[in-house]
């Protein structure tokens, strides 16, 4: 079975965000592993309404920090305007509240200069050894997920990004 | 980058100059009229009104690419070497663009402004069908991607057109006049207007 590019990484994306319901609420496993698949879930999200204007696929994987960029989007479309009752210059301003925790996320991604910490792999401690994700309690990023209410607020932005037909016709992923 | 000047126009011609150009039977919205080109800006947003549409706000300007046939009505003319210490090339095209179209368009890129108050430009472009509009928006808190990568908006109550919207860092739009930076697959080096903060929000 073959999709469009778009909706390839829209379905992979939902994938990712079930995989990572079922991990959160795993008590045996580490929030590394969770939070690695919400990394990739916004990620994928992200470049499936990217792929929507753009279908170049070497480009889209190399596309970095997409997810802020789609949420920066979000206040300029009529559609997402009506879905969330919200004016877009306060539509603004809850996107604006957001990106702290989506860079936050955003930036476990290893590489591209990130020397840790990241939800993959191990990282150099400046004082000697090294961190794994596993062991590492994510302590800036974990409570704002769950117990806040802009972690509550990105999670339902993604969810709607996610499964919002509107959305997926406004921005062009199905017709 | 190719020149994109805005001209002011009369209904009535006067003779030719070295710094204007005169062209009879200019059709625009099919009325005929006689217009004289009489001086050049930088700034499409020096709009025109004529009395084929009185108080109805125009855009003419000069470019050296071809213009999209669907949106405008269009006319080669061959212009000065050099009007106003401003070069312009041997033969360039003078476009109309609709002013339902235009109207729309800067109408749009007003709500875009008004939303964003760290975007000061809006470069439109558009490809030679009605495939839509694209507006790649200069913006002091874009994050940088080295690309231009836009996201689509499909047609709606308020734009009735596609559109296509990519924000990029000012580094970025530098780039993107030089050719440093393309824009994605189909669409031209020009755009066919520029829309700057401070003038579309203070009319």
């Amino acid at each position: 079975m073959t999709l469009p590019l778009a909706q390839a990484y829209l379905e992979q994306a939902k994938t990712d965000y079930m995989t990572y319901e079922i991990i959160r609420h795993h008590p045996s496993q580490p929030s590394s592993q969770w939070l690695h698949l919400l990394q990739m879930t916004l990620e994928k999200a992200a470049k499936a309404y990217l792929a929507a204007a753009n279908s170049d696929f070497d480009q889209l994987r190399g596309s970095h920090l997409a997810f802020r960029r789609f949420v920066r989007m979000l206040p300029r479309n009529e559609t997402v305007q009506e879905a969330l009752h919200m004016s877009p210059e306060a539509l603004r301003e809850h996107v604006k509240n957001l990106e702290p925790l989506i860079a936050a996320i955003e930036q476990l991604v290893p590489g591209r200069g990130n020397e840790g910490p990241t939800a993959e792999y191990p990282w150099r401690n400046p004082l000697g050894g090294f961190h794994t994700p596993c062991l590492y309690d994510f302590g800036d990023i974990v409570p704002v997920i769950h117990e806040t209410t802009r972690g509550r607020n990105l999670l339902r932005i993604l969810q709607r990004s996610l499964n919002e037909e509107s959305w997926h016709v406004a921005f062009g992923i199905r017709q | 980058m190719a020149s994109i000047a805005a001209t002011e126009i009369q209904q009535e011609p006067k003779s030719q100059t070295t710094s204007s150009v005169s062209i009879n039977n200019f059709t625009a919205n099919l009325v005929t009229h006689r217009l004289t080109v009489n001086r050049f800006v930088r700034d499409p947003e020096d709009l025109l009104k004529t009395t084929s549409s009185p108080g109805q706000p125009r855009a003419l300007y000069i470019t050296n690419n071809v213009a999209p046939g669907w949106l405008m009505k269009s006319q080669t003319v061959t212009l000065c070497s050099e009007c106003h210490g401003q070069i312009a090339s041997a033969s360039q095209q003078l476009v109309f663009i609709d002013s339902k179209t235009f109207a729309a368009l800067r109408e749009l890129a007003k709500e875009h402004f008004k939303i964003e108050p760290t975007l000061h430009l809006i470069a439109v472009y558009s490809q030679s069908s009605i495939s839509g509009f694209l507006f790649v928006e200069v913006n002091d808190e874009a994050i940088p991607t080295g690309n231009v990568e836009p996201f689509y908006f499909a047609p709606g109550k308020n734009f009735e057109w596609p559109l296509y919207v990519a924000d990029v860092t000012s580094d970025e739009w530098t780039k993107i006049k030089s050719s440093v930076i393309k824009l994605p697959s189909g669409w031209p080096r020009d755009p066919i207007l520029i829309f700057h903060r401070a003038e579309v929000l203070k009319k």
